[in-house]
């Protein structure tokens, strides 16, 4: 990785090859932080993601790890720096409510990911603040679109996605997704898919069930969109069906 | 002043308001359009001063123009009745818009009809008919007993000529014309001059 040049020292400044090079080191921190593989199912969406090496003596907290519910029908993941995740997460909270309020309906997927890319890239012009150093990814669902996932970036980019992969892992990831992805999957086979492409992209050759953090939303038998976490028992079947406990042979 | 009313059917919305604008003891302008047509089906029918319903339904359709530019669809029915409501309540306590209004749409999502009757202070609520102002002492009885659950558009129609032949018959007001905007899935038909 190049080292400092004369022309990444603002947000402001582009470099000779017209790059925004303070926007890229942005974006490389999403890069170095903890993979999240994000799965478009038919019938809903998973998110999955590598929870961090984390201490005996730290206390979890309802929201200590990497993915949040922004309102019943919006959740995402958060890879880079928590802090400024935080910030956006509640304002992102904020947004859904505020159009709630407004219209009695919830927010559309789109609408949502797009009001806060936009905050985002606001602050790659602004001279003075740094970009906010997060990468997210949303699952949600509207009645316009159905069930939509979507990936953003420091720079305030974000696209719509069948499946995508982000953090250390996401070169393996992604080239394996695009070789095992089928579109019109069920959520319980995305399921075991984004367990094997994040036991694979995962650093340890052992992966164990408390490294993943996996989240689903989908619509229950009263059609009603729900989203929840896998956990305990269920993760760990869904974990052995996708073989991630055997070791990675070469 | 101004004769505001509507009835909703299954697939049929409708809404009547007269064509006058008066001052004082005059009477202006016999001609005047009255229901903004908020997008290709929904419909505004709005009832006060000029000002007022002018600044309301052109804030409101350029916003939610806006919106549909922003996320790429239309808003359902409910919700833009909601989104007025909002804009309404946020203005009462600064600078109000004296409107009562009646909101007509087609709703692509649920594939029905639906008819809101909405005052200036931001008093929502859906209805299957409603009048404001006063031709609603005149209309509400002729609305009730004509209404049914199934009514057609041309049973529709025809209570709302009764209903302006009560106003024409009863109301000091002179109304001079009156106009109708019908809003179906295919869309808003607009019949001038009605009676």
């Amino acid at each position: 990785l190049k080292m400092s040049s004369k022309y990444d020292k603002k947000t402001t400044t582009f470099d000779p090859n017209g790059r925004l090079l303070q926007v890229e080191y942005a974006i490389e921190h999403i890069n170095q932080d903890g993979s999240v593989v994000g799965i478009l199912a038919k019938d809903g969406i998973v998110l999955a993601a590598e929870k961090k090496e984390v201490s005996k003596l730290f206390v979890p907290t309802r929201e200590s790890g990497k993915l949040y519910k922004i309102d019943d029908h919006i959740f995402a993941s958060l890879s880079g720096v928590v802090m400024d995740g935080n910030y956006m997460i509640d304002m992102a909270r904020v947004q859904c409510q505020r159009h709630l309020y407004a219209y009695h309906e919830p927010i559309y997927v789109e609408e949502l990911v797009k009001h806060l890319c936009n905050q985002m890239h606001y602050y790659t012009q602004v001279g003075g603040s740094r970009p906010f150093g997060v990468g997210f990814m949303f699952a949600g669902y509207d009645k316009q679109r159905g069930f939509q996932l979507y990936n953003s970036d420091p720079s305030g980019n974000y696209a719509a996605w069948r499946a995508q992969a982000t953090g250390k892992g996401c070169v393996t990831a992604i080239s394996q997704l695009k070789d095992d992805y089928k579109q019109d999957c069920t959520l319980d086979e995305a399921l075991v898919l984004a367990a094997q492409v994040l036991g694979k992209s995962m650093d340890s050759a052992t992966p164990s069930a408390d490294k993943f953090e996996i989240g689903v939303i989908k619509k229950n038998e009263a059609g009603e969109v729900v989203q929840r976490r896998i956990e305990g028992e269920e993760l760990q079947k869904i974990l052995t069906t996708a073989k991630v406990f055997e070791s990675k042979g070469k | 002043m101004d004769a505001v009313f509507g009835i909703a059917g299954k697939e049929w919305a409708l809404i009547v308001t007269d064509t006058a604008v008066n001052r004082s003891i005059f009477s202006l302008v016999h001609d005047e359009d009255k229901i903004t047509e908020i997008n290709q089906y929904k419909i505004l029918g709005c009832a006060g001063e000029q000002q007022d319903r002018y600044a309301f339904t052109n804030y409101i359709k350029r916003n939610l123009e806006l919106q549909e530019m922003r996320t790429g669809c239309e808003l359902g029915v409910e919700a833009t009745a909601q989104y007025m409501r909002s804009e309404l309540a946020k203005a009462l306590r600064s600078g109000p818009y004296q409107v009562n209004v009646m909101i007509a749409g087609y709703d692509l999502h649920e594939q029905r009809a639906k008819l809101y009757w909405m005052d200036y202070l931001g008093t929502l609520q859906q209805v299957n008919k409603g009048a404001q102002g006063y031709a609603s002492y005149f209309v509400s009885s002729i609305l009730d007993n004509h209404f049914r659950a199934d009514m057609t558009l041309d049973q529709g129609l025809s209570a709302c000529k009764q209903c302006i032949k009560e106003l024409r018959t009863r109301f000091t007001i002179n109304q001079h014309s009156f106009q109708v905007k019908i809003v179906t899935r295919d869309g808003t038909k607009v019949m001038k001059d009605f009676e």
